[in-house]
């Protein structure tokens, strides 16, 4: 980690809020005009001072609000090109180039000659900037920047102002510096061609925050992210090395997926090349064309498929050590059946790329075919197909984003299993905040600056630590429970403006007492207790005005905060989380169907001895108020203290309450944190709190789990594949050896279910096994089949019940409980 | 013309030759003290906002409006030798501008003050300050940024806003006849002598001799400040 930048900066007119990291090579700040890209370099630079925010360079800290630190520009050690070139025009291009290395006091820096050498500039280093050439100035800015010894290069848009001849004639020169020199860049651009030419980290920015961060191959190809370049503009790159000038114009060029042939490029035999390959350039085919003009036929695989809303789709594809992007029709998808993991030929006319595509760049890993066979025709054996990987970078990050991309599950059966192997992994490289440069209560300031990003601060944490396992490093753990506990909550007189508007201005009549502070926190809301003039004792849910609106910026931005390195593991995917924890939050901000789940789980439970469930009083609920009948109690950890007895009675009551919701009810509440938990002393119940996250059973999708689980009890090993592969565990075409090591994972998990003898949380190491096999499955690179998305509900229930029983050292016969729903 | 010159010189009477050398020397003293103060005070009201700005101002911009014959009132009151500024400057130092030369040159100095800082504040603003930017990142403190790279490119200005004040100076009258009276070889100025010669029969010669002495030094200031203009500009334009 190089540079480090977190800002929040209110403007008139618009927010900034960005947090990103910039390791060695090129940044490139991505985004329109006025996304706020310049404003972000300009707080780098000091030109700026943000409203709250940290900046640190190699671990120096340039600007922290907090500490009330803030370096002034000429003591921060970097260098600035601007757009405009800025040159001084009373002193020769000389003087100008020396101008910050007499004020660097250090003869260490890269030496004049070389930066002369390198920027071609040798010519003009008596004449005075008026008489240069748009390009000449800002290859002489450039040097100049870099000759005052920075920690950091910073470029505006350097060839913004340029036309493209001279776009041209300076883009190889940032190559070379990007390739040549260890000083890291951030470099703003509006322009695609560019950020495809010289990134290596590209940060996505618009309306002032930060949509996208990232290495620059896995964003330009990720399907999801081409939207915010423009379609016609989106495409990835390939890492190429030039093998030979062929003599009929054409040059050949070994690529990691296989040889290429371009157009004639201008550089020797061996040169490594960076080549831009347009997304709507790319045709898929599923069968190795025979008798077609296209010269470049390369051997890729689906990885990531995106349907538009259109009649579009992208397909993201492992080609080699690259990753490729294609834009095809919905229709052709359909027409070639493809799916993640489905072999193709990806197809490129050698003249759809030109010369402006092609730039220097890191060199591929060595080609796996002798050199002796660049041509082309020939039909690659089967094994090649699949082109081994770089073993450096394709260990951890592509494991856990494996891992996570097949939604923490693969074919786990509980929800914290897969997650398990995350969690191991995770605690390999133990994320160490300090390293971060971000102190929790720096972290902490910002959070709390944005009032009400809690929720989502909140739901990510949860879902963090729930879904996927993640071990949260302890400062970052205290961050998310401190906002928990955080004592702020509404002022009191916008609680009065929010209930004004929702019961209209009289409602204070129809109290006789209204608790002012909550006495409790929703995760989007606030609880208060409060008694009506008819003598009902009521818990009161009021929703954070606003929340609702913001829902989906505030998780980008919480998102921000996680993407900083160690605090999450490198290269885990944290899109389909934020999918899913906007879509909860969503739901949960519709007080009005919670209030319905709320009715119909009091009325299943309202015979039971073992649990109590809040009643809706209707008639102060509204879409964003929620009233309920008080109920007191405890945490439930606190039973972790009590007798065993008491523990196993708790832990086997909530887990026939699962059993009955999916089987009895068809609605679950899919939310199995530990606070919506309670037990009530007085009365023995365990006390059920907040429905939001309810979501119904479908009866099909109930009777399939019913028909996998008497399958499982019965050992049936026939019967479960089928079981399984009707709810979409695998596929028909799913490899043998993946469905046997999924089936393994459910025979493991099925043991202590099977047995009627009592089961002891405490003690068993089931979920260790669980994810050694889960570990396999994510790592074995040919299982690509994710299973279907309502099963996941299930897995974090099943999973957040486990974890329960875990805490409680409960001992509970499983196999009686299942039985009766069989 | 040098040769008509020097003929209209040996002409002069030793007061009228003083009145020219007198006022040289009070405007080259009035140009040379009051501008690194002038370019100070400029640059802060270019580049800064700060509370007062417009009274500060006004206070520079006020001897151009007030009547001469006020502010030479303002200025003998303030540092006369009863006044509480001349009072004090000639216990600690020893200096005297009531009925001086000095008082002439200070006279000439306010006077001319607000036309040197207004030249060299459109020098400053034309100055773009992303270059003072650029130099900040490039490692150069305040200072160094107005000394390498703000004072080179207001050089012009700085020139233009100097021969103005010199000129200015040359010609002042009213504050400086009411500051220091007008004693022949004390505080004559070559303004005051030609009005002295003007006010007695006969004396229109010698009036006329000092009128083609006072054109033809603002011709040379003229052109020297355009000759310098140009070769600073030329310099910076790097042609």
């Amino acid at each position: 980690m190089s540079l480090s930048v977190r800002l929040h900066h209110r403007f008139p007119s618009f927010t900034l809020d960005a947090t990103f990291d910039a390791p060695p090579g090129v940044t490139a700040l991505f985004g329109r005009s006025g996304s706020g890209k310049t404003t972000v370099i300009n707080a780098v630079a000091g030109l700026l001072r943000a409203d709250i925010g940290h900046i640190a360079l190699e671990g120096r800290v340039l600007f922290d609000t907090q500490t009330r630190r803030n370096l002034p520009p000429h003591r921060r050690r970097i260098g600035y090109v601007f757009q405009e070139g800025r040159l001084f025009p009373h002193l020769t291009v000389r003087q100008n180039l020396l101008y910050g290395r007499w004020f660097s006091r250090t003869s260490d820096g890269v030496p004049f000659d070389r930066v002369v050498d390198l920027l071609g500039i040798a010519p003009l280093l008596e004449r005075r900037p008026a008489a240069l050439s748009g390009g000449e100035k800002q290859r002489v800015a450039i040097g100049r920047a870099l000759l005052s010894n920075p920690g950091l290069l910073l470029m505006d848009e350097p060839l913004a102002a340029l036309d493209d001849a001279r776009k041209a004639e300076i883009l190889p020169y940032l190559e070379r510096l990007r390739d040549q020199t260890a000083t890291p860049i951030l470099y703003v651009s509006h322009s695609m061609a560019e950020v495809a030419r010289l990134a290596t980290t590209l940060v996505v920015m618009d309306a002032g925050r930060v949509l996208r961060t990232g290495p620059a191959s896995a964003i330009l190809s990720d399907p999801d992210a081409a939207p915010l370049f423009g379609l016609r503009e989106a495409g990835a790159y390939l890492t190429a090395r030039i093998a030979a000038h062929e003599a009929d114009g054409l040059t050949s060029l070994y690529t990691s997926a296989g040889p290429m042939l371009l157009p004639r490029i201008d550089a020797a035999p061996g040169t490594a090349l960076r080549v831009r390959v347009h997304a709507q350039d790319v045709i898929l085919s599923r069968d190795r064309p025979v008798g077609l003009s296209a010269l470049n036929i390369l051997p890729a695989t689906v990885t990531t498929l995106r349907l538009g809303d259109g009649p579009g789709a992208l397909v993201q594809l492992q080609a080699g050590s690259d990753l490729l992007l294609a834009r095809i029709t919905r229709r052709s998808a359909a027409a070639l059946t493809l799916a993640p993991g489905t072999p193709v030929f990806a197809i490129l006319k050698s003249v759809s790329v030109a010369r402006d595509d092609v730039g220097t760049g890191q060199a591929p890993p060595p080609p796996r075919r002798t050199a002796a066979a660049p041509h082309l025709f020939s039909t690659p054996k089967p094994e090649d197909t699949v082109t081994k990987e770089d073993p450096a970078r394709a260990v951890p990050t592509g494991r856990l984003t494996r891992l996570l991309h097949m939604g923490g599950i693969a074919g786990g059966v509980a929800g914290g299993i897969v997650a398990g192997g995350l969690r191991q992994l995770a605690a390999g490289q133990r994320p160490d905040l300090a390293q971060l440069a971000l102190t929790p209560a720096n972290a902490l300031r910002v959070t709390q600056g944005l009032s009400h990003m809690r929720g989502a601060a909140l739901k990510l944490g949860q879902m963090l630590s729930m879904d996927t396992g993640v071990v949260l490093p302890p400062d970052l753990t205290r961050i998310l429970a401190s906002l928990r506990d955080d004592a702020r909550h509404m002022p009191p007189k916008q609680l009065q403006t929010m209930l004004n508007a929702e019961w209209g201005s009289g409602w204070r009549a129809r109290f006789t007492r209204f608790d002012v502070r909550p006495f409790a926190a929703a995760s989007i809301g606030q609880v208060h207790r409060a008694t009506t003039a008819d003598g009902r004792d009521l818990a009161i849910k009021v929703q954070y005005p606003g929340v609702r609106a913001s829902i989906d910026s505030d998780i980008d931005n919480m998102a921000g905060f996680l993407r900083l390195p160690g605090l999450t593991p490198q290269g885990m995917d944290l899109n389909p989380l934020l999918a899913e924890a906007k879509r909860q939050l969503h739901d949960e901000a519709d007080y009005e169907t919670e209030a319905a789940h709320l009715s119909r789980f009091h009325a299943w439970l309202t015979e039971s001895d073992r649990f109590a469930v809040p009643a809706l009083h209707a008639d102060l609920s509204t879409p964003q108020v929620l009233a309920m009948t008080y109920m007191p109690g405890q945490p439930i950890d606190t039973l972790a203290e009590a007798d065993q007895t008491t523990r196993d009675h708790t832990a086997a009551a909530l887990i026939e309450l699962t059993l009955r919701e999916l089987f009895e009810f068809g609605a679950m509440q899919t939310d199995p944190n530990l606070a919506n938990y309670r037990h009530d002393p007085a009365t023995g119940r365990i006390v059920l709190l907040d429905y939001g996250a309810v979501r119904t059973i479908a009866p099909e999708t109930a009777a399939a789990f019913r028909a996998l689980m008497t399958a499982g009890l019965d050992a049936d090993r026939e019967a479960t594949a089928s079981a399984m592969l009707r709810i979409g565990y695998f596929g028909p075409q799913t490899a043998v050896h993946h469905r046997d090591l999924i089936l393994r994972m459910f025979e493991t998990a099925m043991v202590p279910l099977r047995d009627p003898h009592p089961f002891d949380f405490g003690t068993s190491n089931l979920l260790d096994r669980l994810r050694h096999i889960g570990l396999a499955i994510g790592t074995d690179r040919d299982l690509l089949h994710v299973p279907p998305a309502q099963t996941l509900f299930l897995h974090r229930k099943i999973g957040g019940m486990y974890l329960l029983a875990t805490k409680l050292r409960a001992r509970v016969a499983l196999r009686p409980l299942l039985d009766r729903y069989r | 013309m040098s040769d008509a010159l020097t003929a209209l010189i040996d002409t002069l009477s030793p007061d009228e030759w003083h009145a020219v050398t007198l006022s040289l020397r009070v405007s080259f003293w009035a140009t040379v003290l009051s501008l690194p103060v002038g370019v100070a005070i400029a640059y802060v009201l270019a580049r800064h906002d700060f509370w007062g700005k417009s009274l500060l101002n006004g206070l520079v911009h006020l001897p151009l409006i007030l009547p001469p014959v006020v502010t030479g009132y303002l200025l003998l009151i303030t540092f006369g030798r009863r006044g509480p500024a001349g009072e004090f400057l000639e216990q600690c130092c020893g200096l005297i501008f009531a009925f001086r030369w000095t008082g002439a040159a200070l006279a000439a100095a306010v006077m001319a003050f607000p036309l040197m800082v207004r030249a060299i504040r459109l020098a400053v603003e034309a100055v773009d300050p992303k270059l003072e930017q650029a130099a900040a990142t490039l490692g150069a403190s305040r200072p160094w940024i107005f000394l390498t790279v703000t004072l080179p490119l207001i050089l012009p200005g700085i020139i233009a806003g100097a021969i103005l004040a010199f000129a200015k100076a040359m010609g002042e009258f009213g504050a400086t006849i009411t500051f220091v009276s007008n004693i022949p070889g004390q505080t004559q100025t070559l303004p005051s002598a030609i009005y002295g010669f003007l006010q007695v029969p006969g004396g229109d010669a010698a009036a006329f001799r000092l009128v083609v002495i006072s054109i033809a030094l603002a011709m040379l200031a003229l052109l020297v400040s355009e000759w310098l203009s140009r070769a600073v500009a030329r310099r910076i334009a790097g042609a």
